[in-house]
């Protein structure tokens, strides 16, 4: 007989995620990941079976049986790396697209230990390679544009799961995906506490910048060619700075993706801003000025209110920020408050964030 | 025979070129004032007229507007226009082609190739050009310069050793075949935001050229739309042919090795500061010929300098979508606006290699 997911009541509270849900029938745990890239419609729905669970398994078309726990796991992403040793399963990682981006000194260090494998570029995964290590569970995520890839590592019958954290509005959303990766590993209940943790200090952050009156303005991100690329209003890095106690320039902006506008447009706005956070690859004042005088003319250049999420960096050029920023929104959230309210967050010491001089 | 000696040409026609020129000249200026009262924020015209005359406006910002944004990028766009047609004019009458424009030879390819071992290579070429003080948008105009200047010796060696432009003109087909393998390699093994930032500088921008940069540019394409003047009587001889040029008692790899020279100091320089910009070098020349015939270099250099700066002052208007903060990348708008333009040229003259015979 069919199953119906409707029918099954959720087996773990999902709060800010929104791309996936975990369901129990007869027993088993379901998830379902819904839309895992932009503009998908598909949901994917994976059962975790487990070998004391003698139930029948639930009959879901299209969905993957995975045995749980995976014996070992391969990640396509950075950002799922942090929940492995934060759940401490970080020994069970067996291979990565392209090590030399990894931050984390745990995995660095396996992989220079050759105990981390090489996959070569994640555009195109050394399918080969993969099959031959025959992993337990191979964590992906897709922009789409690899779904004959991800077809053909399935139908050789290695269990694979689609991530979909980088498509979460909120940060604690993001952070919200170690319940995922816990399952996998049936550490849900540790997963779940770590969360928790996270979500009170983010909550904690955000509650003691509510209750300062003064929200100083900012603006964020540089120009590429002619387009300035900034967060929409709904956007990721939009929450944040509201969190944090800030007026984000474009926080009335309705859109959850990245606006494109002109560098006239973001100077009428922002050129009166107080501070200015996240200038990509610009580590200096000087940088800014040289790649274009008219970041001069910004209030934040010049007050010397500018901020780069640039204090981590590796010496292959991976940036922990984009690594760990995904997993712990509360450590973000305390860098901003105490860069937007240094009186109410004393003794912080910037975490990912460092001033530009 | 068809051979246009300005002598012998009724004084009528002469008198209508001049008209023409002058009509073309007025429209640049118009074109001029108008782009600089466009763009994402709207200024009142009264206020635009105001700042360019140098009476204070009440509204800093928007003097801060025009005259630090819009006005270098007008220049910039006139610039542009005339430099890249005429570069276009040079090589069309080198081959005899009306399919050349001023990347025939591989500058654009080899710019492109130097641009993306900065970005791309970052790490060890970029790095060498941020540690000899050019940083910024200088690092990429130094090395698209670097790689334009390479394919040009390359090109530069070849054509002193052969005789035949056509074969040149292939050989710069190979050379651009060749450097654009090169730079999908490294882009193949970037990181997505490397290539991001590679992608960008492909979509071209005129917004990116401050006044410190103008003070570079401008000397620059002026220095090679002067020299180009200076060689006329060559490029009328060229267009009758190699054979015929020499029998006229011109050194024919000399005037090859000045056209080459001067296409790359206009087409390189362009590049260099803008990116690589579609179709203008081609279709506009024969947008010049099209509003008056001829295939004296002496009426047709000016008629497309000036066809060149009508033409790029428009694209940009358009390019800045006035009255949204939203921008399209030049080069989507010159290539949706050359190529209709080329093919309408061609319908109605039926036969463009009449001009080349």
């Amino acid at each position: 007989m069919q199953t119906s997911l409707n029918d099954s009541i959720p087996s773990v509270r999902i709060e800010y995620a929104r791309r996936f849900a975990v369901n129990r029938i007869n027993g088993y745990d379901i998830i379902t990941v819904r839309s895992p890239w932009p503009g998908s419609v598909e949901s994917y729905a994976y059962i975790l079976k487990t070998s004391d669970n003698t139930n029948p398994i639930p009959d879901i078309p299209g969905a993957q049986v995975i045995n749980t726990p995976v014996r070992n796991i391969v990640c396509y992403s950075t950002t799922h790396l942090p929940f492995l040793e934060m759940i401490g399963e970080q020994e069970k990682l067996i291979a990565f697209p392209t090590t030399s981006y990894i931050s984390s000194p745990v995995f660095r260090k396996m992989a220079t230990d050759g105990r981390i494998q090489d996959l070569g570029p994640t555009s195109e995964i050394n399918f080969e390679k993969l099959i031959t290590l025959n992993p337990g569970l191979v964590m992906a995520y897709t922009m789409g544009n690899d779904l004959g890839m991800i077809q053909k590592i399935i139908l050789a019958g290695i269990p694979l799961v689609l991530n979909a954290d980088y498509l979460e509005n909120h940060p604690l959303g993001r952070a919200e995906w170690i319940k995922f990766t816990g399952l996998f590993f049936r550490r849900a209940e540790l997963a779940d506490s770590i969360f928790n943790s996270i979500r009170s200090r983010y909550l904690e952050y955000s509650g003691i910048t509510a209750g300062s009156t003064d929200r100083p303005t900012v603006v964020t991100g540089v120009v590429y060619g002619d387009t300035w690329f900034l967060p929409g209003g709904r956007n990721y890095a939009s929450i944040f700075f509201r969190d944090a106690g800030a007026r984000y320039l474009w926080e009335d902006n309705l859109s959850e993706s990245i606006l494109q506008l002109s560098f006239e447009a973001v100077y009428e706005r922002a050129s009166g801003s107080d501070y200015w956070i996240g200038t990509a690859s610009y580590e200096t004042r000087q940088m800014l000025r040289n790649a274009d005088s008219r970041y001069a003319e910004f209030k934040p250049f010049n007050t010397g209110r500018v901020y780069n999420y640039s204090a981590r960096i590796n010496p292959e050029g991976g940036n922990e920020y984009f690594e760990k920023g995904y997993a712990r929104p509360d450590l973000v959230l305390a860098d901003l408050a105490a860069i937007f309210h240094p009186e109410v967050m004393k003794g912080h010491k910037l975490y990912f964030y460092r001033k530009i001089e | 025979m068809n051979q246009n000696n300005i002598k012998f040409r009724s004084l009528t026609r002469i008198r209508s070129y001049i008209l023409l020129l002058f009509l073309i000249i007025a429209v640049v200026f118009v074109l001029f004032v108008v782009n600089i009262s466009l763009g994402s924020v709207s200024i009142p015209p009264v206020q635009v007229i105001k700042t360019l005359a140098g009476i204070a406006v009440d509204n800093i910002s928007w003097q801060n507007i025009i005259l630090q944004f819009r006005v270098p990028k007008a220049i910039t766009a006139v610039l542009v226009g005339s430099g890249l047609g005429i570069s276009g004019l040079l090589m069309q009458t080198l081959f005899r082609n009306p399919l050349a424009g001023p990347f025939v030879l591989g500058i654009s390819a080899g710019a492109s190739l130097g641009v993306a071992l900065s970005i791309l290579a970052g790490m060890w070429f970029g790095l060498a050009l941020t540690q000899s003080g050019i940083a910024g948008t200088w690092a990429l105009a130094a090395a698209a310069v670097a790689g334009a200047f390479f394919v040009l010796v390359i090109v530069l060696i070849i054509s002193s050793r052969i005789r035949d432009s056509m074969s040149l003109l292939i050989i710069g087909l190979m050379m651009g075949s060749a450097t654009s393998a090169v730079v999908s390699i490294l882009q193949y093994y970037s990181r997505a935001e490397s290539v991001q930032a590679y992608l960008i500088w492909t979509f071209g921008s005129l917004g990116g050229v401050t006044w410190e940069e103008l003070e570079v540019f401008v000397p620059v394409i002026l220095t090679g739309i002067i020299l180009s003047w200076l060689i006329t009587k060559k490029l009328n001889a060229l267009l009758l042919g190699d054979q015929y040029a020499e029998s006229l008692g011109m050194n024919i790899k000399k005037a090859r090795f000045l056209v080459i020279l001067i296409t790359s100091v206009l087409a390189g320089a362009v590049t260099a500061f803008c990116g690589p910009i579609a179709f203008i070098g081609i279709a506009v020349p024969h947008l010049a010929r099209s509003l008056f015939r001829s295939t004296d270099h002496r009426l047709l250099l000016p008629l497309v300098a000036m066809t060149g700066a009508v033409i790029m002052l428009g694209c940009d208007i358009v390019a800045q979508v006035p009255g949204t903060e939203f921008t399209l990348p030049i080069n989507a708008v010159t290539s949706v606006i050359g190529a209709p333009l080329v093919i309408w040229i061609v319908f109605k003259r039926q036969d463009l290699s009449s001009s080349f015979s």
